[in-house]
């Protein structure tokens, strides 16, 4: 098309809409007062819309950075005691965000939450490899993995519930987890 | 000086703008999006008020401007 002839943006965007061009074409073959009218009162309304959007654009983004700080500040200011954080926020980065409401015991539960969970540790693996080597561990292997990565922990702890040293857990461990190494990547 | 409200109705620069809310809006917390849409809507109402814009080239004017150029 011809109107790649315009090196300026407006103009190229303006006639890039076929009723503006059609009208600037007629307006070529044929100038008139009445058409040269109507092309400007379009042009304005166009101009006016991008300069709008532009405008409003900034505004919004604005708006809504204030809108945001004022939020924060008021939170920081009126902290609902539920909402704030049990552990004084060191432990919420790594450890998940823990609020006071999530530690409210529900006293109409007739089962805990922990009792619905399965204690296999089977019962957790998705991927079919691995449940496969997980399968053919003994018993004494699984429940060291399960109480090490689902209970998540630690070694010393686990060594207190089975009544053995912790470096038993440990080395059962480290062979429960070289076995299943070895037989997901065969 | 050319006052936008002249030339757009506030029904439809909101619905221009539609897509640059939505966007700001998912920066804030989801129970705080409701609020922060009736602000900023609020804001581009009180904008639309007052906001006057200095100039605006006519076409032929910016069509005089590029054959100049040339």
């Amino acid at each position: 098309m011809e109107e790649t002839q315009f090196k300026n943006p407006l103009l190229k965007a303006f006639l890039r809409e076929l009723e503006h061009w059609e009208l600037y074409k007629q307006y070529c073959e044929s100038p008139s007062e009445w058409l040269k009218k109507l092309l400007d009162e379009r042009f304005v309304q166009f101009y006016i819309r991008i300069r709008a959007i532009a405008y409003f654009s900034k505004i919004i983004y604005f708006t809504a950075r204030h809108f945001d700080m004022e939020r924060r500040k008021y939170e920081k200011r009126y902290v609902l005691t539920l909402d704030s954080s049990s552990n004084d926020g060191n432990g919420s980065k790594n450890e998940g965000y823990n609020s006071f409401k999530e530690m409210i015991v529900d006293e109409s539960a007739t089962t805990r939450f922990q009792e619905k969970l399965s204690h296999e540790l089977n019962q957790y693996i998705q991927h079919p490899r691995l449940f496969k080597a997980i399968q053919s561990l003994n018993e004494r292997q699984q429940q060291i993995l399960y109480l090490a990565y689902v209970i998540n922990i630690s070694d010393t702890e686990i060594s207190k519930k089975l009544n053995v040293t912790q470096q038993a857990i440990s080395k059962s461990k480290n062979n429960a987890l070289a076995k299943v190494r070895r037989l997901i990547n065969a | 000086m050319i006052p936008i409200k002249e030339h757009i109705s506030p029904l439809e620069l909101i619905e221009l703008l539609k897509p640059k809310i939505k966007k700001e809006l998912t920066q804030t917390d989801p129970k705080n999006r409701d609020d922060l849409e009736h602000e900023i809507i609020l804001k581009i109402l009180e904008g639309l008020k007052t906001r006057t814009f200095q100039r605006i080239p006519t076409f032929f004017e910016l069509l005089e401007k590029e054959q100049q150029k040339e």
